[in-house]
């Protein structure tokens, strides 16, 4: 195996190295880099996250309260940050209210009204501003939210009960059921089911696996096939064993991609630091999702367990398209080649995708933990539900040795076929040719 | 030192390519393989440098399963092949560095067979004025010829002992066609053991000493050239005179091969027959300008072995 191997690291430095030098690699490069520097400041731009802190401009708010809760008194609004300065005024009846409606609409653009009723056991509250003014609907999103709260305190207020027994009240209650088996033994069962965050979270990281899978596919097909279609693959032979050029090829390949998607994580973060420049008081944008509970299970181990999972599918789905490049002989010809590809990727990614939204719903269940472990899927959702802390070590270790297994068996049954149609010149070779040549070739080439 | 092929068979399905190939270099020197096109050349020279397996055989160096990536072996396909887009002073380097060759070897290597294949100007093109390359340096803005100087350069980098050159001069123009048979004449003399297919007879006759004509992939003829020429005799005869001598030739019973304005071709059965037929002409005191009687040539002996219709 040694000697078959010989001479890969000087394929894979000079492949690598004439991909950083070629025109496509550098446009693709600068365009994907000037994509995300001005991602984040773009982002904040269309979302309107010009402003961490909204800004409040309503300084008053007439009430027109049509509930059997009399004493309402919204006054207390003061002592919520930051309505310190409101003004609030009662609006006696409705015909009334329609005069002010009026006046936010023309004169007093930074009043708010709001009409509160109560039908049956629900209370309703609407909320009136002037779309002309300064007062912007982030604010009065904000607002009522505050007012809602209060509206809770008041109405407890109103029913008599004091400041503790309204804090005592406003406690966080959560439930926890217990199973027990026949002997009275709690059975734990643990909620592994996933939030929305983190389901987003992990489709995320999904993806860019899917990316840099597809993307690497691609560059290494067309080096193995440009080796063969331009017929230096036959000088090549003369120097080194077919094992070791595609292991070179598939390598530096794959590298090159992952160099060019961590230059661009490098160049977001950068962009996040621009962004925040130009808009200091703005949020990153993608803090809805990375929210901090996500990444609590965050830590080194998981997190290098989350990057081997990722390079071993990498290489397993490279070694796929290397297969893809060794079925062909003409550039022209690597879309056809690249059939298998696809399908094999596109089922990984969409039994991880199944597994994501499982996750969501009912958390670990029998689908999933196939998921994790079956070679083509892993990739695409072990990363993520490692990080989101629903992969325990056991079943992450479990996966790893079975997608090692894999990449092995791949890369034996690539070189083989490899070698025999390294000098194929003809037709695309089929799968079920493929496993032909794998059963009964003694090695060498295949001619159509 | 020996180099054996022994018994090479190589089949695509029910067609035969390579059949039963045999062939020995006891010593160094330059062994051809001759063929039409489709003959099985190619297909055996891969089969010797391990490219394609073989159904059965074996090639022997000294005794031991022959391995060209182990060995030493300087190879020009006949499909020549460089990066298109690729700077040929990386590829040259890249080249010998899978050979084992140091950096520094190779760019003193390089830089003398750039200038010995005049194509300097391309693997070191000069410096950049402004910002557009004075020179191309790509092997797809070099014409047919110079990439062919420069895919024998790298089969020469490594300095090997062994080399493979299949169709070394096709394509060439008759300058560069001297230029590579002035090379290949050195590398002979270094004692070197070459391997060498070729169409142009001229060629062989002037470097090989022993060879190997296929015929759909069978052997139709082995051995060294001198003794199968020696085999057929001297039968050619080659006569030039003032006069016209056709009814003369008929009428002494010879048969003519070719004739040009001027000479006539004839095919003698043996010497002796030649003899009788100068002494006639002397007797007769017919004007004799040329009388040559030579054995065939490698021509004529692969035209005969392998017949004009199997072009293509």
């Amino acid at each position: 195996m040694r000697d078959k191997l010989t001479g890969w690291k000087e394929v894979f430095s000079f492949t690598f190295r004439q991909t950083l030098k070629s025109k496509a690699y550098k446009v693709s490069l600068i365009i994907l880099l000037f994509i995300s520097f001005i991602s984040m400041p773009l982002l904040n731009l269309l979302l309107g996250n010009t402003a961490k802190t909204i800004e409040n401009h309503i300084t008053k708010l007439y009430v027109k309260n049509e509930t059997s809760l009399l004493g309402l008194d919204f006054s207390g609004l003061s002592t919520y940050e930051p309505y310190q300065t409101i003004e609030v005024i009662g609006i006696p009846d409705s015909t009334a209210f329609e005069a002010i409606t009026e006046k936010i609409q023309t004169e007093e653009t930074s009043a708010v009204a709001i009409w509160i009723q109560s039908i049956g056991t629900e209370y309703f509250l609407q909320i009136y501003y002037s779309k002309a003014g300064k007062v912007k609907g982030q604010e009065v999103e904000q607002f009522s939210q505050t007012l809602k709260n209060y509206f809770e305190t008041e109405k407890m207020r109103l029913s008599g009960l004091n400041k503790e027994q309204i804090e005592i009240a406003l406690e966080v209650f959560t439930t926890q059921t217990y199973i027990s088996d026949e002997n009275g033994l709690e059975v734990v069962e643990e909620d592994t089911s996933i939030t929305q965050n983190e389901y987003w979270f992990i489709y995320g990281l999904l993806f860019i696996v899917l990316m840099v899978s597809t993307m690497s596919a691609s560059q290494v097909a067309m080096s193995i096939v440009s080796d063969k279609s331009s017929k230096v693959v036959e000088f090549l032979l003369t120097s080194i064993r077919p094992l070791a050029i595609i292991v070179g090829k598939v390598l530096s390949m794959l590298l090159a991609v992952v160099l060019q998607l961590f230059s661009v994580g490098i160049v977001v973060f950068i962009s996040g630091k621009v962004s925040n420049y130009l808009f200091p008081e703005a949020g990153n944008p993608l803090s809805g999702i990375l929210s901090a509970d996500i990444l609590s299970n965050l830590n080194l181990g998981n997190f290098l367990l989350c990057l081997i999972m990722i390079s071993l599918g990498l290489v397993f789905y490279a070694t796929l398209a290397g297969l893809s490049g060794a079925t062909v002989s003409k550039v022209e010809e690597v879309g056809e080649g690249q059939m298998l590809f696809t399908i094999v990727d596109l089922i990984g990614a969409y039994i991880g995708i199944g597994a994501a939204a499982g996750l969501l719903g009912d958390g670990v269940n029998g689908f999933v933990i196939f998921a994790f472990l079956f070679p083509l899927s892993a990739p695409y959702i072990l990363p993520g539900a490692i990080l989101a802390g629903r992969a325990g070590i056991g079943l992450t270790i479990g996966a790893m040795a079975l997608e090692l297994v894999a990449v092995i068996l791949l890369f034996l049954f690539v070189a083989r076929v490899y070698e025999v149609l390294i000098l194929h010149n003809g037709e695309r070779i089929h799968l079920k040719e493929m496993f032909k040549i794998f059963k009964t070739s003694k090695g060498g080439s295949h001619h159509e | 030192m020996s180099f054996c092929v022994k018994e090479l068979l190589k089949k695509y399905g029910d067609k035969v390519v390579v059949d039963h190939l045999n062939f020995e270099m006891k010593n160094p020197g330059v062994y051809a393989l001759l063929g039409t096109n489709g003959a099985g050349k190619s297909t055996s020279l891969r089969i010797m440098l391990g490219m394609l397996a073989s159904d059965s055989g074996e090639v022997l160096w000294n005794n031991k399963p022959f391995d060209a990536v182990k060995m030493n072996v300087g190879y020009l396909a006949e499909e020549r092949g460089l990066y298109p887009k690729y700077s040929l002073l990386d590829q040259l380097l890249y080249f010998a560095k899978l050979k084992g060759v140091s950096k520094k070897d190779a760019m003193k290597r390089i830089q003398y067979w750039s200038e010995r294949l005049k194509v300097e100007e391309y693997v070191f093109p000069p410096a950049k004025k402004g910002k557009k390359a004075v020179k191309a340096n790509r092997a797809d803005q070099l014409s047919k010829g110079n990439q062919q100087k420069i895919q024998l350069m790298a089969a020469l980098l490594s300095e090997p002992q062994f080399l493979i050159l299949d169709e070394p001069l096709s394509g060439l123009d008759p300058v560069n066609t001297d230029l590579f048979k002035e090379i290949i004449r050195e590398e002979i003399a270094k004692e070197k053991y070459l391997i060498m297919s070729s169409h142009q007879m001229p060629t062989i006759e002037e470097f090989c000493s022993d060879i190997t004509i296929l015929n759909r992939g069978k052997t139709v003829l082995s051995g060294n050239l001198n003794e199968i020429k020696k085999s057929y005799g001297r039968v050619n005869l080659f006569v030039k005179s003032d006069i016209e001598i056709a009814s003369y030739i008929s009428s002494f019973g010879l048969k003519i091969a070719a004739k040009t304005p001027e000479v006539y071709h004839l095919k003698v059965i043996d010497e002796q027959q030649a003899m009788q037929f100068l002494k006639k002409l002397v007797e007769d005191q017919v004007p004799v300008i040329r009388f040559e009687l030579r054995e065939p040539s490698l021509h004529e002996i692969f035209i005969e072995k392998v017949g004009t219709t199997n072009e293509g």
